[in-house]
């Protein structure tokens, strides 16, 4: 099975190990993976706060480059990514139907990676040595645009040395929202907040979104608590063989 | 122009409210979990409402038509206003008719969207709310701060002192009591009112009839104690039948406080021998909306509030945030197409597109789309902003072009040293600097992914 990496931009430029950590696991189960050389960005940024002439920009690119009928299969470590491609892109390219045809041969076989594991390689618990104790924010677009609901919790769950401990307020927004976040600071910092305060006695916070991660995380260290954030995929390839 | 961020700002600085709005939020919200479990068949009923209220969006103009034909067989007067000025008119006149000087009048969010209270005491004439929450809101001199619950914002202490203030009540703090007081200042009115107003939850196309759903009684005595009476109404409340009305009863209490059910549900079928009762059907706007491909859905709302009982932004700063009578995430869409772009371009913008709102609504309006569309629309219309605009090309550039990539890179990588503080960055200039204000930032990795994946397949 051979499959496409989509990094997204954020993991690309921040935090290669996630990256990585997506390709351990897909080895892991046999997938090979390869990296397109050109930098990509959905373009979900800019299409949400209403430039949808920047984001057809960035769209047509990404088109470019994942648009390859050899693979079987494109994953990407972000359910917002993968929402904006498979939910907007239709939208973006409504008046482009050469494009619109690349979308809808494209859309079948986009997947996030847990999302991939659970519903196409059927994966019900991972072999992973991690430790500690974990809670989980359900990012908005992979819980409600996906409907990766109980997934990514079954996952966790099934990790021998994790103790999975659910919030109270996992389904409720982070407060990032894109610009949103640099366009009411102060009411995004407080959304941030009170997610965090509903966080009890836990070492790891994780998502299976960067961005919110970004968000909280930058809360967790602003408030001085020690909780790290760590993407899903990073605790799922914890110990796995590299290849 | 709305300012949502300042007027945010300012009431996250007021804990009591935050809180107040915090705590009935998410009680209704939980009613409303704990009722739709004893529903089995709630997901239907939904898709059954949405049904119906596409059928009416779909061929509006002839079941207008059959509702003001049916109505005014049933005894009713119905008058149409293209705009809050003309509805307005029709009003006053309808009430110096009769002579009116004072009135008492149910909860209606349409009545607040003419501003119809200003205009009648500006003539010389009293009006009453008779729901509670919209009574205290009254009282205070201030505006609904949510579609079904107006005095959400208000603690039981501040009512306190506010009645005990105004209208001379013996300070109490018993909710009891307070609403006792209320409703004894509010019963001398209804003898005395000479007409009676109220809105509509539904207006049933094929039976001619309205309808009003309530939880204090206080419609069914605004509406028939006085001896004229005026609905005030938008046109979108049209429902295709009669048999159409359980469904969206068994979906809208639920939705709204949790109830299994309102405690009373009117259906206006005739006039009564000697009472008049007129129904001012209001456009203002509605039609425009529903010539609008994307803005149209929205006229299938029926204010049930649900949309804003769940969003995050609304749990945090309440419907005075929005600077309109119409609040939380469906509330933005409704200014917006009523009021205009100038008064609302802002409002759209006041949401992180978490989808909350479109997984509650019980007609399933997909909210986030039009808050999209709406964003388009105001970004086409004034160019972007400034600093953002310049922003959102370099990253478009950033992520298109593998050369400018590379060097944007490198060159930003180096220059987040000067801001970093060990492993975080705390501080940024000029449009970053709304992030590191209240957050820390992760900073730029030494090399991409791409870059080190490269390198390790080389080796
Ligand atoms: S948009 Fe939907 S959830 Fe919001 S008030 Fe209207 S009907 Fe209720």
């Amino acid at each position: 099975m051979k499959v496409l990496l989509f990094p997204t931009c954020l993991v690309d430029h921040i935090k290669p190990k996630i990256g990585f950590d997506t390709v351990k696991v897909l080895k892991h189960y046999g997938v090979e993976v390869h990296v397109p050389e050109r930098p990509a960005c959905c373009g979900q940024i800019a299409f949400n706060v209403g430039y949808w002439r920047e984001a057809r920009k960035m769209a047509s690119s990404w088109l470019e480059i994942y648009d390859q009928p050899e693979y079987d299969y494109i994953v990407a470590p972000s359910g917002s990514c993968v929402h904006m491609i498979r939910e907007n892109y239709e939208i973006l390219f409504k008046d482009d139907p050469e494009k619109l045809t690349k979308v809808r041969r494209i859309k079948p076989r986009l997947f996030e990676l847990v999302e991939f594991l659970t519903r196409i390689l059927k994966v019900k618990k991972i072999p992973s040595k991690f430790r500690g104790k974990i809670t989980y924010h359900a990012s908005c677009h992979y819980l409600r645009g996906l409907g990766m609901k109980s997934e990514p919790g079954d996952l966790l769950k099934n990790i021998d040395g994790a103790d999975f401990k659910p919030m109270e307020l996992e389904e409720t927004c982070c407060g990032f929202g894109g610009l949103f976040s640099l366009k009411f600071p102060e009411l995004s910092f407080k959304m941030a907040e009170r997610k965090v305060k509903s966080m009890e006695d836990v070492e790891y916070l994780t998502s299976a979104d960067l961005s919110c991660l970004l968000n909280l995380g930058g809360v967790l260290s602003r408030m001085g608590l020690p909780i790290r954030p760590l993407h899903i995929v990073e605790i799922l390839a914890e110990g796995l063989e590299d290849d | 122009m709305i300012d949502f961020r300042k007027n945010a700002d300012r009431i996250l600085k007021d804990p009591v409210v935050v809180n107040a709005v915090q705590r009935a939020t998410l009680h209704a919200l939980k009613k409303r979990e704990e009722t739709i479990e004893r529903i089995p068949d709630f997901e239907d009923l939904r898709d059954r409402a949405r049904l119906a209220k596409e059928k009416v969006i779909g061929d509006f103009e002839n079941y207008l038509k059959l509702f003001k034909k049916n109505a005014t067989e049933n005894g009713f007067i119905v008058h149409e206003a293209g705009d809050a000025e003309e509805a307005r008119n029709l009003i006053l006149k309808i009430l110096k008719a009769h002579g009116a000087r004072t009135v008492v009048s149910s909860k209606s969010m349409t009545q607040e969207e003419i501003e119809i209270n200003p205009f009648l005491e500006s003539h010389g004439i009293k009006k009453y709310e008779t729901d509670l929450g919209e009574f205290i809101v009254q009282v205070a001199g201030q505006r609904p701060s949510h579609i079904t619950a107006p005095a959400i914002h208000l603690t039981r202490k501040e009512i306190a002192r506010l009645f005990s203030e105004k209208l001379g009540m013996n300070y109490t703090e018993d909710p009891e009591e307070i609403t006792n007081f209320a409703r004894n200042f509010l019963r001398g009115k209804y003898f005395k009112a000479d007409a009676g107003m109220s809105g509509a939850n539904f207006l049933v196309a094929d039976t001619g009839s309205f309808v009003i759903v309530e939880n204090e009684g206080n419609a069914r005595m605004s509406t028939t104690l006085p001896g004229v009476h005026i609905v005030v109404t938008g046109i979108e409340k049209l429902i295709p039948s009669i048999m159409d009305l359980p469904v969206f009863l068994k979906i809208l209490a639920p939705s709204s406080t949790g109830q299994r059910q309102t405690v009373y549900t009117s259906i206006f079928s005739r006039a009564p021998e000697g009472r008049e009762i007129h129904i001012v059907l209001i456009d203002n706007g509605r039609r425009r909306m529903l010539k609008d491909p994307i803005l149209r859905e929205a006229l299938m709302c029926i204010r049930c509030g649900g949309c804003s009982n769940v969003c995050p932004i609304f749990q945090l700063v309440g419907g005075h945030a929005y600077g309109s009578v119409y609040s939380g995430p469906i509330g933005i869409i409704w200014t917006y197409a009523i009021f205009g772009h100038e008064v609302a371009k802002e409002l759209p913008f006041a949401s992180t597109l978490c989808g909350a709102c479109r997984e509650i609504c019980p007609v399933r309006i997909d909210i986030p789309r039009i808050l999209l569309e709406l964003r388009r629309r105001v970004v086409e219309r004034e160019g972007g902003r400034p600093g953002e605009k310049i922003l959102i090309n370099v990253w478009a550039g950033l992520m298109t072009e593998p050369f400018l990539n590379k060097i944007g890179f490198r060159v930003a990588s180096k220059v987040q040293t000067v801001f970093k503080k060990g492993d975080k960055i705390k501080s940024l200039p000029s449009v970053l600097s709304s992030w590191t204000k209240f957050k820390d930032l992760e900073p730029l990795a030494d090399k991409t992914f791409r870059e080190l994946w490269k390198e390790r397949k080389g080796s």
